[in-house]
């Protein structure tokens, strides 16, 4: 008896089959388990199309470039409330007189140097953040507008905010919270990628470093879970959603970390 | 345009790292549909839903930043035959992470008519006028990428129920 062939088989998904095939489906049940099989392939496929993953670029990334291909004229407030030494990516102006083909070259440069800036802000805002005084917060919240400028005063001799940050509004304050949220996710993902405090593979070898990394993969799983039971309470808060999202994209950089770990005969497709 | 980006961006890029294989170059190109998307946005009529005017904007633009490369159904790369590495307590939601991870394996043509067709729900005769080929091109490079999965997940493809004679064949629904 003559199988069909996995092509042919493949194309039944969509082609009704001939007599002779359909006897044949009848007979044989080798041909009937591949037909099943890429059947669900087909389906799951099929399901894939809805589903999400975390942006590839980060936005502080997207509007620099937008406001040098000149999409984007306005300065965001978080950059206008932003110390000058720890602005993270290149300045709009000085890329504005880029080429486009400059732009694409500089892109890895502008990637590294956003990166290297944000471990700084991370400290910084998180530090100083949390310093932030009850009358500051009461303030920003009063109705005159004249009465809501926060100061975020420096902590420490030292420390990078060299000036104290300025708030008018609750609208500034809140734009330059999302960009430390997203400076914070950047930072994430950066660590994730390179590893550079563990260096998985000098200490302990491959081996080592593949068990480190499915030991993160379990956490990060851990951590999607809660913030999966959050998001069901509170489909649309913002805060929750990009965690959840900042998590399922260093989930898969630490997935891809693994095998760049494991030996050459050994592939993760699922995890 | 930030609130608009945060919503549609899982979507859109979703797309875009389906279409391409390497994460950097994936990177890129979304962000050149982010900048073709907000350009054309005062083009938008409203006519179709956002994030279907979105989606059919980075469909395209990938498409062209494939071809500009010239990567797009070039050589056709050699398949590595190894089999997936699948868990023993494998359950059915694992199927969809797994193809997304075997994906990557295919050669680029038939990866690419693979997304749009089975995953993004084009047409042959689309993909046909998208990619510069037949019809008959689009159907050969789909049944060789589900032919090429179905071997690269028959270890996970098996060990889910074994059919039963109800889960024989029955012709495609018109």
């Amino acid at each position: 008896m003559q199988h069909l062939s996995p092509e042919r088989i493949a194309a039944l998904v969509d082609e009704p089959a001939t007599a002779d095939e359909r006897t044949h489906f009848e007979l044989c049940a080798l041909c009937r388990a591949d037909f099943v099989a890429v059947r669900r392939i087909v389906a799951a496929a099929a399901s894939e199309r809805d589903r999400p993953i975390a942006p590839l670029v980060p936005w502080s990334q997207l509007s620099t470039a937008l406001r040098a291909e000149g999409v984007l004229t306005q300065t965001p407030a978080a950059m206008v409330s932003m110390p000058l030494d720890i602005r993270p990516i290149s300045s709009a102006a000085s890329l504005m007189t880029s080429t486009r083909s400059e732009m694409r070259v500089r892109r890895g440069w502008q990637r590294a140097t956003g990166i290297a800036a944000a471990a700084a802000l991370l400290v910084s805002v998180g530090v100083a953040g949390g310093r932030m005084t009850m009358a500051s917060a009461q303030r920003a919240n009063t109705a005159d507008p004249s009465a809501t400028i926060a100061s975020v005063q420096p902590i420490a001799p030292g420390m990078p905010f060299t000036a104290a940050a300025q708030y008018r509004t609750s609208d500034d304050a809140r734009a330059s919270l999302n960009s430390a949220e997203e400076v914070y996710s950047n930072a994430l993902l950066w660590l994730a990628a390179h590893d550079s405090a563990l260096a998985p593979r000098q200490l302990g070898g491959a081996q080592a470093a593949a068990s480190d990394y499915r030991q993160r993969l379990e956490v990060l799983d851990a951590a999607m879970a809660t913030a999966r039971r959050a998001l069901y309470e509170a489909p649309d808060d913002p805060v929750m959603n990009r965690y959840y999202l900042a998590t399922l994209g260093a989930r898969e950089v630490t997935l891809r970390r693994l095998t760049t770990v494991l030996p050459a005969s050994q592939q993760v497709l699922e995890y | 345009m930030r609130a608009l980006w945060a919503e549609h961006a899982p979507r859109v890029d979703a797309v875009v790292r389906r279409l391409v294989h390497d994460l950097d170059e994936a990177a890129d190109i979304a962000q050149e549909v982010w900048i073709q998307i907000f350009r054309a946005l005062p083009t938008f009529r409203g006519d179709a839903q956002f994030s279907t005017w979105a989606h059919r904007i980075a469909v395209n633009r990938t498409l062209n930043a494939l071809r500009r490369a010239r990567r797009l159904l070039g050589a056709q790369e050699e398949l590595t035959e190894e089999t997936a590495m699948v868990e023993d307590d494998v359950e059915q939601p694992f199927v969809r992470e797994s193809i997304t991870r075997a994906l990557d394996r295919l050669p680029r043509g038939a990866r690419t008519v693979f997304v749009l067709h089975d995953v993004e729900g084009y047409t042959h005769e689309e993909i046909a006028g998208q990619l510069g080929i037949t019809t008959g091109g689009s159907k050969s490079q789909l049944f060789k990428a589900r032919a090429k999965l179905r071997r690269l997940l028959a270890p996970l493809m098996d060990h889910l129920s074994s059919p039963t004679l109800e889960d024989g064949y029955a012709a495609p629904v018109a």
